[in-house]
């Protein structure tokens, strides 16, 4: 994002009166911000010409013209080009100015006033100019937690994974230190989740799974062992997503979100494609809608299916989901009369992990698996009267 | 005139031809802007090339870094508040700077980072270098000369894993070049499948993916889904091996005979560091004459193990009896805490990226061989 178009204070400017550093009485030298550079105008164009004889490389004018941040000690100048043109010096950083840091330039004007021998030039006062800026935040939507999946209450007590979705793209670093689970007598349930340092965010960072630990949920391994499952069934469990979390512009959370929720006996089967209910669409505009008999890995479910005409061509369309156990299929144009085959993503998993190849918590042996054909059913439009069942489930 | 003007610019083209023909580089490097997307794992190559993983844009990156000044001297560097550091040069304040990698040049000692500038989707690559004057700058490719590989097997940018992210940020742990092979760890899939991705350099063809099985010690069983976190070519009885530090936390030897061209390979686990933690780097050093390897671990101090130890070591199949227990080649913790990242420095010193644990900075540091 350039944020140069979200910079809502576009120049703050510091302007001294220097009346002796040049032969114009009365000129005025400025520092601003604004265009994402730094910028000193109104120079004496004859001065900087012979300043520049003398020093004119990029170490040169970090010397003279060190913009900062104001956190740091001033050691250090940010990465950038120094530029000269007529009477303007500006300095354009490397990477844009990020809002929320605060910002120091400084012009040491008696740099200038040094004397070459060429050009007499007194002392000035103040002899450094300054300049404190940031820039405004890309967004000002106050961030917020949007919605938690599994969306349902009931769970299975070796559920895989939570997602939470935010309205806005969030940071990284915040994962394990605000979301919280607890039980009943509101007790911390400890290393419940897998810490990963890469943090499982989407593209846009608006959403965030954390995943239950696969060896306190696989029975065997030492982590379920020596601590047990983290959940557990006849238990009820509080997700907690504590305020404070910022998100890209600097804005955190306000409020705590809290998700209550019971287990209940593990999952250990893959979903049954055959006892899914399918509708198919009622009219050439209505969507199909597929429902589950369990709740469904609610980001899988959004790339679970993929519809063939009678011609072999793919169906385009939007797959619609409000809940964790249906979904319904918008196709862009019509439907065409057509006998239509639905195949599903044998990744397709449920809440526990299980996809349709496999169950998450099975013995693996040392053999290299070899993934089975896709299940897939069959629908015709129009349909006679929509019922249940009225597709055809096979699996190949 | 124009007739002249043609010729004379033919001739001046055809000069500089010649020193800039791709074809020449024995590398297969050409100049031009490398579109870095992302910078994590960093390794070094041949005639001090620099690798760079890019998970995000899933390839890998040869870049000509032309690191070409040599600095002999056997002193230690020091920058205490590391990330602040880079934090101020690069515009931002420190929580926005996040260093993945950290190498070594060994010509110059120039110090190389990985760093993400901020923590958004948007985050900016920047790969930083610091000179033995502590001075920064920017490893610039934009036009640079460089190679990249594709790395296949990589979700598209629309696929999603099942929790939502793609599994590139995990899909590159860590790189090792190894007469010319480069071998890449990493995760191929949400379900754990731990990958050797085996490139041939310079770049050329397809890469071979590698499915690694180890006996893991902590869990009991022979597993393929145990990640490998960091790599380290090694020398091992006069044939060269590749030694891999899993989390939680085997560390086993591939030979490199067995991983050419091979789908699946059985690694041997010659220790168990001790369970709750993760290697987190890996560097081969001197100490009293002897080859020893240092290893970094997440929730444990720097580890110091004797090369002739583990060319001693028979291959574990038997668990701990409990966890945080070790077992297999003998080991020694060191008194280094804290410490992340890791490469040889110069004889005397391996630089070091160090959290303090009395005051929380960060630090980047020179560890002292002869108290490792």
């Amino acid at each position: 994002m350039n944020l140069c178009t979200k910079i809502l204070q576009p120049w703050i400017v510091v302007a001294v009166f220097l009346s002796f550093v040049s032969k114009g009485v009365g000129q005025t030298i400025v520092l601003e911000f604004s265009g994402n550079k730094v910028w000193i105008k109104n120079l004496d164009e004859e001065v900087l010409h012979t300043f520049c004889r003398y020093y004119n490389k990029q170490e040169d004018w970090r010397e003279v013209f060190p913009v900062t941040t104001a956190e740091s000690d001033g050691e250090i100048t940010i990465d950038g080009t120094y530029e000269v043109s007529g009477s303007t010096i500006s300095f354009a950083p490397r990477f844009p100015f990020s809002p929320g840091v605060r910002y120091h330039a400084e012009f040491h004007t008696e740099a200038l006033v040094n004397n070459y021998n060429e050009i007499y030039l007194p002392m000035v006062d103040p002899a450094t100019l300054h300049l404190r800026f940031s820039v405004s935040p890309p967004m000002v939507i106050e961030p917020a937690v949007a919605a938690i999946y599994p969306s349902g209450d009931i769970l299975p007590e070796n559920l895989l994974k939570f997602h939470v979705y935010f309205n806005s793209s969030m940071t990284r670093g915040e994962v394990y230190d605000r979301i919280t689970l607890k039980d009943r007598k509101g007790n911390r349930i400890e290393k419940a989740f897998l810490v990963m340092d890469q943090e499982f965010w989407d593209d846009d960072m608006k959403v965030v799974t954390v995943l239950f630990d696969p060896g306190r949920i696989k029975r065997g391994l030492r982590p379920n062992l020596e601590m047990g499952p983290a959940l557990k069934a006849g238990e009820v469990y509080t997700l907690t997503i504590n305020a404070g979390w910022k998100n890209i512009g600097g804005q955190k959370t306000k409020h705590i979100y809290e998700k209550h929720f019971t287990c209940v006996a593990a999952d250990r089967e893959s979903p049954k494609v055959e006892s899914w209910i399918v509708v198919p669409p009622a009219s050439a505009q209505d969507p199909l809608t597929v429902h589950f008999n369990e709740g469904l890995d609610r980001i899988l479910l959004s790339d679970a299916l993929r519809i063939i005409d009678s011609n072999g061509n793919a169906v385009k369309g939007e797959i619609v989901c409000n809940n964790d156990s249906s979904l319904q299929f918008l196709p862009l144009a019509p439907w065409k009369k057509s006998q239509y085959v639905v195949s599903v993503n044998p990744l397709l998993e449920d809440l526990a992990g299980n996809n349709l190849n496999r169950v998450f918590d099975e013995d693996v042996s040392s053999e290299v698996r070899q993934d089975k054909a896709d299940a897939s059913f069959t629908f015709f439009f129009p349909s006679a009267i929509p019922e249940t069942n009225s597709g055809t489930v096979s699996r190949k | 005139m124009k007739k002249l003007y043609l010729i004379l610019l033919g001739i001046v083209s055809g000069l500089f031809a010649s020193g800039t023909d791709p074809i020449a580089n024995p590398y297969g490097l050409s100049p031009g802007k490398a579109d870095l997307k992302s910078a994590g794992a960093l390794a070094l190559g041949p005639d001090g090339i620099l690798f760079v993983a890019d998970t995000k844009g899933a390839a890998i990156f040869a870049f000509d870094v032309k690191d070409t000044s040599r600095d002999t001297v056997s002193t230690a560097i020091e920058i205490k508040n590391i990330d602040k550091t880079v934090a101020a040069f690069l515009g931002v304040g420190p929580e926005d700077v996040q260093i993945n990698d950290l190498l070594v040049h060994p010509n110059s000692q120039n110090i190389y980072l990985s760093i993400s500038r901020g923590k958004s989707a948007d985050a900016i690559p920047v790969i930083i270098r610091i000179n033995r004057n502590k001075e920064l700058s920017e490893m610039k490719t934009d036009d640079i000369w460089f190679a990249k590989a594709d790395i296949r097997n990589v979700p598209g940018v629309d696929d999603k894993t099942s929790w939502g992210a793609p599994k590139r940020p995990m899909s590159i742990t860590d790189m090792s070049y190894v007469d010319g092979i480069l071998y890449v760890a990493g995760l191929s899939n949400e379900e754990f499948a731990s990958r050797l991705r085996i490139l041939n350099f310079p770049f050329k063809g397809d890469h071979t993916d590698t499915s690694v099985e180890i006996f893991h010690t902590s869990h009991n069983r022979y597993e393929t889904h145990a990640p490998i976190e960091t790599l380290l070519p090694l020398t091992l009885n006069n044939q060269p091996h590749v030694l891999a530090g899993y989390g939680c936390a085997p560390l086993a030897k591939f030979s490199v005979s067995d991983l050419t061209g091979k789908k699946h390979v059985k690694g041997h686990t010659l220790a168990e560091l001790g369970g709750g933690s993760r290697p987190l780097d890996m560097v081969l050093f001197k100490r009293k004459g002897e080859d020893h390897v240092a290893i970094a671990n997440s929730n444990r101090s720097v580890y110091k193990i004797k090369v002739s130890d583990l060319e001693k070591s028979e291959p574990l199949t038997t668990p701990v009896n409990d966890i945080y227990v070790s077992s297999g080649t003998p080991f020694v913790a060191t008194g280094f805490v804290g410490v992340m990242q890791i490469d040889n420095l110069n004889k005397n010193f391996i630089a070091a990226i160090q959290r303090d644990i009395q005051t929380g900075a960060l630090n980047l540091v020179s560890l002292p061989k002869r108290w490792l």
